[in-house]
């Protein structure tokens, strides 16, 4: 039977369903989320639309400009470096490196910091606060200071950059939803529900979880800039992912002294990079503005 | 007050004291001889070596090593570089001298910019001139800092060559380095060309001082710019308008001051985001500070230079981050009042 209307009812979205109206009705933020996808995309499928292979050489070609100098080729759309490789495949399978590993290395902290985070915020006392005063001395050293303690200990390789940056970013995470279990626990809706007889686990998941999502989202996004960015340093000082694979800074840092002959092989790259942190910032700025909104409304 | 500087200060110290385990461990976690690690001292004489282990405290416990090594820290010995055989504290002293010079033209630049372009846009606010400010704030806020570096050597030096690339003065000039602060040293030596050396040190200074200030101007004109349109909001702006006062004196009597408390706030956290890039342009620089210092000495691994660094650097952004807590409840009583529920 077809879904007759014989009245007007009307239907609160649910929560998700209003972020998500607030977060759309921002056209930057939009933009930025396609931007994001479309970076995503070609990450995955970089293996089956790239046009060569990222470290395939072709030695009559060299120095090749991108394909809207008059010298340039449809062939190689962005133009080959000095040794000859496509441009364009070698940014399509950079973002592997320079945006998947980040992704995964966040996945991973996000996970535990967030859980041993929960934990420490429901516990108090001496044990609390001496946590709190450990992590404060942890995270007012830079990530990228500690990052590269770690590879001094580890030695550089793409291995010990992902469990350096893992190892940074889990504090962060621990410190970010510490914090607000913290602040959450003696509000009235938490007591509230401990008088009414819930287990720690039901008032963690189901009372205090839904209510922090801000921060967990925000922490995230901001987590996952930090590590594309401190991944790329990484390799732009050659202390990161090492040659010839095709990671965004580690290109930046090879294209230092060929930049007067082609300043293509540095301007590229950066972009790539601009481009996906800068949506990523984006997308991190309009959610939470979205999500404050949804608190303001209801 | 007294109380929440004691408080702050035993923090202080707290966490200094963590940060010298954290050194201390970092001898046993570096590879090769936690000996070697942490004097810097490669010798093949047993008969040395024992000498060392000896007054080093290696007979001993854990415990009474990190004493040892505790006290040798206090009475200024971090060992010796274990590529240039030169002791790390003494040549600390000159590139930290020239780190700061850098990274405090980098803030002062941010903080005098930074502010009236946030004021500017919460007065403008949906204006034109707002939507710019902004729209370059956010953009040039994800630039990549050594990115930004090499966009501006591109433009600036190799193509318009208005400026140079590298170093901190012509090596023409003959400067003797004494303080490793370039300016300080040109001011103190006695050429005859004064002007003509501080000319070209400024020009080796606009790029780094450039780059390094955007990421810290961008933070700070979006933070005063939230922070002063919190403040025009308020009750006491209202009055003060209703009472006729002009709008410039209503904006720098009544709503600056106050606007300038969450900014005052995040100079401690900018300061840390400074020295992480300091590290990075440094080395791209090629400016002789303490971020250069510790690349070269991962690539070399001297392990005595990398703890020295690491313990520098960690301890200059705690002593900041403590001393604009410290100014902030100084300045802003309320702060106080809300920490402490005083009168």
């Amino acid at each position: 039977m077809p879904n007759t209307k014989l009245y007007f009812q009307y239907r609160e979205p649910s929560p998700l369903m209003q972020v998500w109206i607030n977060f759309q009705s921002n056209p930057f933020a939009l933009s930025a989320l396609y931007c994001f996808g479309f970076i995503t995309l070609m990450m995955i499928l970089a293996p089956v639309i790239s046009p060569f292979d990222a470290n395939q050489q072709f030695s009559d070609i060299i120095s090749l400009p991108p394909s809207w100098d008059d010298d340039g080729k449809m062939r190689y759309f962005f133009g080959t470096d000095d040794l000859g490789r496509d441009m364009l495949s070698r940014i399509m399978h950079g973002a592997r490196y320079s945006l998947g590993y980040p992704i995964l290395i966040v996945l991973f902290a996000g996970v535990i910091g967030t859980a041993l985070g929960a934990g420490a915020g429901m516990t108090r006392g001496l044990k609390s606060s001496t946590l709190n005063h450990l992590l404060d001395v942890l995270l007012s050293i830079p990530s990228l200071l500690l990052a590269l303690i770690i590879i001094a200990i580890l030695g550089p390789s793409l291995e010990n950059v992902v469990i350096a940056l893992s190892l940074v970013l889990i504090p962060q995470f621990i410190h970010a939803v510490r914090n607000a279990v913290h602040d959450e626990i003696y509000k009235d809706y938490v007591v509230a529900a401990k008088l009414n007889g819930c287990s720690t686990w039901y008032i963690l998941t189901r009372v205090i979880l839904p209510n922090i999502t801000t921060v967990i989202v925000m922490q995230t996004t901001l987590a996952l800039s930090t590590a594309i960015l401190d991944i790329a340093a990484l390799g732009f000082l050659g202390l990161g992912v090492q040659p010839p694979a095709p990671e965004w800074g580690t290109m930046l840092a090879r294209s230092l002294d060929q930049v007067y002959l082609s300043p293509w092989l540095m301007i590229l790259p950066g972009l790539a990079l601009f481009l996906t942190v800068f949506s990523i910032n984006i997308i991190g700025d309009s959610l939470r503005a979205a999500i404050q909104e949804r608190i303001r409304n209801s | 007050m007294i109380r929440y500087t004691l408080r702050r200060l035993m923090l202080l110290i707290i966490t200094l004291w963590l940060l010298s385990i954290l050194a201390f461990s970092l001898n046993y976690l570096f590879p090769g001889d936690p000996l070697t690690n942490m004097t810097g001292v490669r010798t093949s004489d047993p008969l040395l070596y024992e000498q060392l282990q000896q007054a080093r405290g290696f007979d001993h416990s854990i415990v009474l090593q990190y004493t040892n090594y505790f006290s040798h820290i206090i009475s200024g010995d971090w060992g010796q570089s274990l590529v240039t055989q030169r002791p790390v504290f003494e040549d600390m002293q000159v590139f930290f001298v020239a780190t700061l010079e850098l990274s405090l033209l980098a803030m002062s630049v941010a903080f005098l910019a930074g502010v009236p372009l946030g004021v500017l846009a919460a007065v403008r606010q949906r204006k034109l001139s707002d939507r710019i400010i902004m729209g370059i704030s956010l953009s040039s806020y994800s630039i990549p800092v050594f990115w930004l570096a090499q966009l501006f050597i591109l433009l600036f030096a190799v193509k318009l060559n208005w400026l140079p690339i590298t170093g901190q003065i012509n090596p023409l000039y003959n400067i003797d380095n004494r303080t490793g602060s370039i300016l300080l040293d040109i001011w103190f030596s006695d050429t005859d060309y004064k002007l003509a050396a501080l000319r070209d040190a400024a020009q080796h200074l606009v790029l780094p001082v450039a780059v390094l200030a955007i990421m810290p101007l961008t933070m700070l004109v979006r933070i005063t710019r939230t922070a002063t349109l919190e403040v025009l909001q308020q009750n006491y702006i209202r009055a003060a308008r209703a009472r006729g006062l002009s709008e410039p004196h209503l904006l720098w009597k009544h709503a600056l001051p106050n606007a300038m408390q969450p900014v005052v706030l995040q100079l401690g956290l900018q300061f840390s985001i400074l020295i992480t890039n300091t590290i990075i342009t440094e080395a791209i620089f090629n400016w002789p500070g303490i971020g250069s210092w510790l690349i070269k000495g991962i690539y070399e691994r001297d392990y005595p230079v990398i703890q020295g660094t690491l313990l520098t650097l960690a301890g200059l952004i705690l002593l900041v981050n403590v001393l604009v807590e410290l100014y902030h409840a100084w300045r802003y009583p309320q702060v106080r009042k809300e920490l402490y529920a005083e009168h």
